[in-house]
């Protein structure tokens, strides 16, 4: 296989991927009951698409899959078959089964068991359509082939109608197919004056075939013998067929340079079907080379193949670019708008003022917005297979979930979009196999019988939080414990915090399921989530409490966000101060903040005493002016880990929208940095992770503390 | 080493530390720029300078004296940062003056002898060159010795990797 159909092909799984996504939303809103048209053709037009492509690259299961699937979803979407929850129900165990076999087509996964599905699907059809043809002789013939119309000419006398009348046709309007005008049937045959001068009549013919049109026969019939034959008359007579979409007048005008006594017959057809016995069989080269060129066109406009709304298709257009051109003209139009705030800075108060720079400046603005916009994606495109998932579960389990997400618009990076579905997976199937109980043990403990899983996506700062929590039982720390103990993970007489049991489960090779099942027990499923989101750049934060639930957090970078920052200054350096962070700030009065320790500090703020942390000291910098409080600035900063804690600063130089540039592109994350940002004067400031900041005690420790252990 | 496996000729963009001549491999470099103060970070090794801003990426500058064992350099008007791409990550290095821009065969570069350094060799060989004048720069008498870097080996991320 060469590189370009390689190419080619991966574009083909891309789509795939995208249809099967969009089918799963469908699929999952006919479920939730809304079975609106559109909602039906959506699903339809993403299994068309995969079926069309897996005819062309050759993927014969994929292929005979699809094509039952696409038959019965077509059944449905023309009303023929209701769509009943237990038509959707079947439907769903079909999209799972082509999922599969998209994979298996990828090479990602074996050829999945298909047989019950496709029984399911052909009892569908069988039982609620009448017979349908069997689907299996026709699973192979690749999508454009199939051509219900043809080309049927009709050698109709003109006499029997109304040149000019459209005939009336009855039609469907929601079924495309139908809704198509009958074709044109036009009977062209140049008279001996128009060969005389010079008149091409294959001219005309091609015009024809511009407007979609085809020839579908020659008249002979007024051939003479060649002892009678003058090699200068005329004595054919083309038969055509042009799409009944086209304007009459369209036609006609192709004609006009043709000798005024030529004939030319425009009719349209009538019951085009039914006439397919009269094919004129003195059907000679010319048809077969001309019928060829205008293939594509006329089998738009006349077969029943593809009949998706096009105009839909229209309003969703989108274009595929690789990611790393969109970084490229962010990096730029960021470059852009430090130059030109440069420029500002440079020029006279009064030409500052002149009406170009601010337009300017508006203009880079929007550029920038529009860029951003492009590379974030809401998180719903992650969450959205997390339903099913729970179905699957829940079938194998038979522990009865209810899902409820929140935040599913928060604006992510599509590169962590992409990356947190694993980690994401894991995480539910470990709420449901270890987090959720069975029903009976959850009305034992007091609970409602259906477990309650919460997902929720919320920025904060520069970071994303991705949460999972489950109303189960909980971490059961003394059975962790024992068994790290029993696999050699920790040492038997291993003093541990909660916190570090509970950190345990993200452990290589741990897993506390007593038998393996399919769902989770393997011992990789929380080590892929920490390893996957460390890769990230980000954390696993997870809080337990025994018998009211586990939640894990992913703490994920936030990449390419917009920050609204308050930029601070100290010892001379700019560092950026996450604004959702910032409760207050408060100009100390003498007395007000006071030594608790000879190394640490508190404020009294309104009869409460927080703690007090310098940045300088917090990241190791010697300041030259260690300033007193009082000449300092306290900023009260909330965080999920330590409550609210007072930073002293210099002074706060601004408040802006910053650009979150990684500092792990070219270095590694560093404990305490959400990452960096270019300022106006195109030097950097560093960007404060206020949580990380004031966790850790004191100096900075290392990463993760039990990263030695596990490894 | 896979700096040395390229065949023929190479070219090797050579500069000061001190008294010592470096060179590295002209395809690694991006650019060269003036110093200008890095933003300095915390929790980093000393020999990380800080980072900057190269057009609009955040750039990390490595005080390559420093980085090497040398003492850290002197800044003066010359001192430059010559920008260099290792494993796709980029990264500024702090020299004390770029010299020349010379053309060697692959024959040209000695192994360089087994030293304890305690850490990987960086040097990943030794060139004879012969000396040249340059404008307004020291001369040196004799054949001058440069040793070739091999930037693998400094590449910034490695230190995490191999501490994790």
């Amino acid at each position: 296989m060469n590189d370009e159909l390689d190419e080619i092909q991966a574009i083909f799984f891309e789509e795939c991927t995208e249809g099967l996504a969009v089918a799963e939303q469908g699929l999952s809103a006919m479920a939730a009951g809304d079975v609106s048209k559109e909602v039906i053709a959506g699903v339809f037009r993403a299994v068309h698409s995969i079926k069309g492509g897996s005819g062309a690259f050759g993927h014969a299961a994929l292929l005979a899959f699809s094509h039952c699937f696409e038959n019965v979803l077509d059944e449905v979407r023309s009303g023929k078959i209701p769509a009943t929850p237990d038509v959707t129900k079947v439907m769903l165990t079909a999209f799972d089964i082509l999922a599969d076999h998209v994979a298996a087509a990828q090479g990602t996964a074996p050829t999945p068991a298909d047989s019950a599905a496709l029984a399911l699907l052909e009892e569908v059809l069988a039982t609620k359509a009448g017979a349908v043809p069997p689907v299996a002789a026709t699973a192979v013939v690749p999508e454009p082939a199939s051509d219900q119309f043809g080309f049927t000419p009709v050698i109709a006398p003109i006499e029997d109608f109304d040149p000019f009348g459209f005939e009336p046709v009855e039609m469907v309007l929601d079924d495309l197919e139908d809704a198509v005008p009958l074709p044109w049937t036009v009977r062209f045959g140049p008279s001996r004056a128009a060969l005389a001068n010079g008149a091409e009549p294959l001219l005309s013919v091609r015009e024809v075939e511009r407007l979609g049109g085809a020839i579908v026969s020659v008249d002979s019939s007024a051939l003479p013998t060649l002892r009678e034959l003058d090699p200068e008359d005329s004595y054919l007579v083309w038969i055509l067929s042009v799409p009944g979409t086209i304007e009459e007048s369209a036609i006609a005008e192709c004609f006009d340079f043709v000798a005024p006594d030529s004939l030319v017959e425009i009719t349209r057809d009538l019951a085009p079907v039914a006439a397919i016995a009269e094919a004129p069989t003195k059907v000679e080269t010319p048809r077969l080379v001309l019928v060829e060129k205008v293939d594509v066109p006329v089998a738009m406009a006349t077969t029943a193949a593809p009949p998706e709304a096009r105009p839909m298709d229209a309003i969703q257009q989108t274009i595929r670019v690789d990611l790393n051109k969109l970084d490229m003209l962010l990096n730029l139009v960021g470059e852009l708008v430090i130059r030109g705030s440069i420029l500002s800075d440079r020029l006279s108060p009064v030409d500052q003022e002149r009406v170009e720079l601010p337009e300017l400046a508006r203009l880079t603005r929007e550029i920038q917005d529009n860029v951003m916009s492009l590379r974030a994606q809401p998180i719903r495109q992650a969450f959205s297979r997390v339903p099913r998932m729970l179905r699957d579960l829940g079938v194998e389990t038979g522990k009865q979930v209810i899902l409820e997400i929140s935040g599913e618009t928060t604006e992510v990076d599509k590169g962590v979009i992409e990356k947190i579905g694993d980690p994401l997976t894991h995480m539910i199937r470990n709420a449901v196999d270890h987090g959720i109980e069975s029903p009976a043990e959850r009305i034992a403990a007091g609970k409602p019988p259906e477990g309650l899983i919460t997902l929720s996506a919320e920025q904060k700062g520069a970071r994303i939080f991705v949460r999972v929590s489950d109303d189960g039982k909980g971490i059961d720390r003394v059975r962790v414990k024992a068994k790290a103990v029993e696999k050699g993970i920790i040492p038997a007489d291993g003093v541990m915090s909660d916190e570090e049991i509970d950190q345990l489960i993200c452990a290589p090779g741990f897993s506390t399921a007593e038998t393996i099942s399919s769902i989770s027990g393997r011992g990789v499923g929380m080590d892929v989530v920490r390893s996957n989101v460390e890769a990230l750049g980000g954390r696993v934060d997870i809080t337990s409490v025994p018998g009211a639930g586990t939640s894990f957090t992913m703490i994920l970078p936030l990449t390419l966000a917009i920050l609204d920052g308050m930029i601070v200054r100290l010892s001379g350096q700019r560092f950026v101060l996450p604004l959702a962070n910032v409760i207050e700030t408060v100009r100390p009065e003498p007395g007000q903040v006071r030594a608790m320790t000879p190394s640490s500090e508190v404020i009294e703020l309104r009869g409460a005493y927080l703690p007090v942390k310098r940045l300088t000291d917090l990241f190791g910098f010697v300041g030259e002016d260690r300033r007193s409080p009082e000449e300092s600035l306290v900023i009260i900063v909330e965080s999920e880990t330590a409550g609210n804690v007072g930073l002293m600063v210099d002074t706060i130089d601004d408040r802006r929208e910053v650009v979150i540039k990684s500092l792990e592109q070219n270095l590694h994350p560093i404990r305490g940095l959400g990452g960096a940002t270019i300022l106006g004067d195109g030097s950097i400031a560093l960007i404060l992770d206020i949580d990380a900041l004031v966790s850790s005690p004191g100096q900075m420790v290392s990463k993760f503390p039990l990263k030695g252990l596990a490894a | 080493m896979s700096t040395l496996n390229t065949p023929d000729e190479r070219k090797i963009v050579t500069f000061s530390l001190g008294q010592q001549m470096f060179g590295i491999d002209m395809k690694a470099l991006i650019e060269i720029r003036e110093w200008e103060e890095p933003t300095p970070l915390p929790s980093v090794p000393a020999y990380i300078k800080g980072v900057t801003n190269l057009r609009g990426t955040v750039v990390p500058v490595v005080g390559l004296s420093e980085r090497l064992g040398w003492t850290p350099s002197v800044l003066h008007s010359r001192s430059c940062i010559l920008v260099v791409t290792i494993a796709g990550k980029q990264a500024g290095f702090l020299v004390d003056e770029v010299a020349d821009i010379i053309l060697i065969k692959a024959s040209e570069i000695q192994p360089a002898p087994e030293v304890e350094i305690g850490e990987q060799n960086v040097i990943a060989g030794l060139i004879q060159v012969a000396p040249r004048a340059q404008e307004g720069a020291t001369i040196v008498e004799g054949a001058d010795m440069v040793l070739l870097l091999d930037l693998d080996a400094l590449n910034l991320t490695r230190h995490l990797d191999l501490a994790a």
